[in-house]
């Protein structure tokens, strides 16, 4: 399925701030289960591009002059397919145990800790099959419900408010992987809500534990969410020990009160024409293969 | 328990080491020593070196007691001792080399992975990327205490912001003005070149861009630290500048410092500022004493900070009894030093010999230091250890536990005369690019009450100058 993605966040300042910087994570990776045929992604002053330790492509935005909004475009088409119930961890540099690190948005509490192993008859009989036990059982306890938490509101306590959104049901399931000695991680990325329908999201976040039974390692996707894998209508941007890792911006600034934030995502299949190349993309793709030759 | 006395030695005669010291003892007024003593306060309280003790009112300001006796050192001892901390130092940066690259030490089975790759101090974030000039640790303070004439033992290892040279400086500055007679009589070999050493391990260590003339800042968290003093004074020394996390900031994959003729480029940092604080979009979020951007420009090699991000792994109290494999398994060679040994409380077999021992052991937090949350067993009332045991009951993987050692002592000035207190000794090792280097020394800390064997100047410590004789 081919899917079109038009993310804009745009911040607004009541007073101009000085000096903003901000860590973006907003460059899908061309995986397994997902091929980016274009991307671009803009924002007001130049974007100095890193990797981070998770690979994930990162990029620095500094705007040092007085400014009273930032403007993120992120538009592309991307490729996406079901894929595969474990995704191989070839090329990555950490080992599947250091996603058993403890952290502060995924730390565990008494109240979860019983929760979770209440899911160890259900492991014992096979890791695939328990943890999707894990992720319903998780579902039906934490409504979703935005507006209760927040960005910084861990897995425990949205654990105890019994609701939040897909930041916090993926957290509760890392927590709990944790708690049972799986090592699981956090996902960021996007969501063709036409396809799955049920929540009205199209920035989404989901969590991948570490699966190493019957011959097959990987890592399994879990969207507890909406209590499915990822699949076709999953796009991935970055993934991480938890939110912090991986959020599409992470940023700081000076000055610059009374914030106000609008993001608007729409997800869609893309029409199954290829699109016609315009006229000037078509005469640099000559003038491309000619310098080439 | 007794306990080996630097200056009067096992059979009672006064050490080589001490000849110089014990002459001028006796043959000094016992009225001089006290004026001196008046005139050392009076000194040290002139230069300002004070430390801001934690757990007691923000701001409070003590003075580090000096104790005018010096502590000395034999050359051969001295000789030993360096080399031993010299292949500490290099298994350490190893260690982390290793860690941070291939884990060739965790695929062996030598340290089980779950103590690095699980610990709040290992940073993933330096996995895989490659320091200017090869170098993790540039500045170790190692903390030696000695048993017998010829037996030292590493108590810890300190690989973050080791603290405290500068009291190793101004308590030498501070005995030469004193009696400079002295100094004219014992050969005393000099550490006042420990600023300059510190300069040149720091910008041997720059990016490959910054040429010869790299641009050094000293980053401190703020006059609220406790080692605030020590972040000016070593900024003055070097001729560089002191700066806190609001005077740097992030721009093109480089880090600049505001100066009055505007931006410039800061080369390397040498930071006194921990992990946790130094990029609140990398770690914790909520810091404003750091640089917002700085891993970005670090991981790409665009700055030097030393030491190195996530060297704390390393000399964590849990990591800390692997130390002499890491010497075996790096270099192939055996260890110089010795370690304490070290019950590791996670390790149900530990925890139960060390319950059912704590009146005679000392029992450590894993991640603590200056000497806060620990437990010395022959010290502490009935009351004091069964609070600990409930500690630890709690939560065993946060503690480890040694034996009490019979720390060494050495005559010091106290409130009965002269008498032999304990001491431990934190020498400063400097690890540049091609280079490990040491003023002969280091900081000689001694616990000023009777008995104590807690040195930490937070803990009613004190200090002295340390002497290495010249051959």
């Amino acid at each position: 399925m081919r899917l079109n993605i038009h993310h804009e966040t745009i911040y607004h300042y009541a007073a101009p701030a000085s000096y903003s910087i901000q860590y973006l994570r907003l460059t899908p990776p061309s995986v397994p289960g997902q091929r980016v045929l274009s991307w671009k992604l803009s924002a007001p002053a130049t974007l100095k591009p890193w990797m981070d330790t998770f690979g994930n492509q990162a990029h620095v935005l500094v705007i040092d002059q007085p400014h009273e909004e930032i403007r993120l475009l992120a538009t592309g088409e991307v490729e996406s397919d079901e894929g595969e119930f474990l995704i191989s961890r070839e090329g990555e540099i950490h080992p599947p145990a250091l996603f058993l690190r403890p952290t502060r948005l995924t730390e565990a509490s008494a109240n979860l800790s019983e929760f979770a192993s209440a899911l160890r008859p259900a492991l014992s009989k096979g890791r695939r099959k328990g943890l999707g036990d894990l992720m319903h059982a998780i579902r039906d306890a934490v409504s979703y419900q935005p507006g209760i938490t927040d960005a910084a509101t861990s897995a425990f306590e949205a654990f105890d408010h019994k609701a939040g959104v897909c930041q916090d049901h993926a957290h509760i399931f890392i927590a709990c992987c944790k708690i049972l000695g799986i090592p699981a991680r956090y996902v960021s990325g996007y969501l063709c809500t036409a396809k799955l329908g049920e929540e009205g999201m199209a920035s989404h976040a989901w969590a991948e534990a570490w699966i190493d039974e019957d011959g097959a390692k990987g890592w399994a996707t879990f969207d507890v969410a909406n209590r499915t894998q990822a699949g076709e209508a999953h796009v991935r941007l970055a993934h991480g020990l938890d939110y912090l890792d991986a959020c599409p911006v992470r940023g700081i600034r000076k000055g610059g009160r009374g914030e106000a934030l609008d993001v608007s995502v729409h997800v869609g299949e893309s029409s199954h024409e290829p699109k016609r190349p315009t006229a000037r993309e078509s005469a640099r793709k000559r003038a491309s293969e000619q310098s080439q030759q | 328990m007794d306990a080996f006395d630097e200056m009067r030695g096992p059979n009672g005669t006064v050490a080589e080491a001490y000849q110089a010291v014990a002459e001028w003892l006796y043959a000094t007024p016992s009225r001089l020593l006290d004026e001196k003593r008046r005139e050392a306060e009076i000194l040290f309280r002139r230069i300002g070196i004070t430390f801001n003790v934690y757990g007691e009112d923000a701001g409070t300001e003590r003075l580090i007691p000096f104790d005018i006796i010096p502590r000395s050192l034999a050359p051969w001892e001295w000789t030993k001792l360096s080399r031993g901390l010299e292949q500490r130092v290099r298994a350490l940066d190893a260690f982390l080399a290793d860690i941070y690259h291939e884990q060739e030490i965790l695929k062996a089975g030598k340290i089980p992975s779950h103590k690095v790759l699980g610990n709040v101090l290992y940073r993933p974030e330096m996995q895989g990327i490659e320091v200017p000039g090869g170098v993790y640790v540039q500045i170790a303070g190692i903390d030696v205490v000695r048993t017998e004439p010829d037996r030292f033992f590493v108590l810890e290892d300190n690989l973050r912001t080791p603290s405290g040279v500068s009291y190793m400086l101004e308590d030498r500055a501070v005995m030469m003005r004193l009696f400079p007679d002295l100094f004219a009589k014992a050969k005393v070999a000099p550490i006042d070149h420990y600023p300059h050493e510190l300069l040149r391990t720091l910008r041997s260590v720059c990016p490959a861009h910054a040429g010869a003339d790299p641009v050094v800042v000293l980053l401190t968290p703020g006059p609220y630290n406790s080692a605030y003093f020590e972040h000016a004074f070593l900024a003055e020394r070097m001729g560089i500048e002191l700066v806190e996390g609001q005077d740097l900031f992030v721009q093109d994959d480089a880090v600049f410092m505001r100066t009055t003729l505007g931006p410039r480029r800061v080369d390397v940092i040498y930071r006194r500022l921990d992990d946790e604080f130094i990029d609140p979009l990398a770690f914790n979020p909520d810091s404003s004493l750091g640089v917002p951007g700085l891993l970005s420009v670090y991981r790409k090699g665009g700055v030097t900070l030393a030491n190195a991000i996530g060297t704390g792994v390393a000399d964590d109290k849990s990591i800390y009894p692997y130390v002499p494999d890491m010497i075996r398994f790096y270099l192939g060679e055996d260890p110089l030093l010795e370690n304490v040994p070290t019950w590791l409380l996670e390790r149900p077999e530990d925890l139960a010999y060390a319950l059912d021992h704590l009146p005679e052991l000392v029992v450590k937090e894993t991640q603590g230091s200056g000497g806060y949350g620990m437990l010395v067993g022959p010290k502490s009332s009935k009351q004091e250890i069964e609070d600990f045991r409930q500690k630890i009951k709690a939560n065993p993987e946060g503690y480890i536990a040694q034996p009490t050692l019979a720390l060494s002592t050495c005559p010091t000035f106290t409130d009965e005369g002269i008498a032999p207190r304990h001491v431990d000794l934190r020498p400063f090792i400097l690890h540049g690019k091609n280079s490990i280097s040491m003023v002969p020394g280091g900081l000689t800390r001694v616990a000023l009450r009777q008995g104590s064997l807690v040195v930490n100047s937070s803990q009613g410590g004190g200090t002295k100058d340390t002497w290495v004789l010249e051959e």
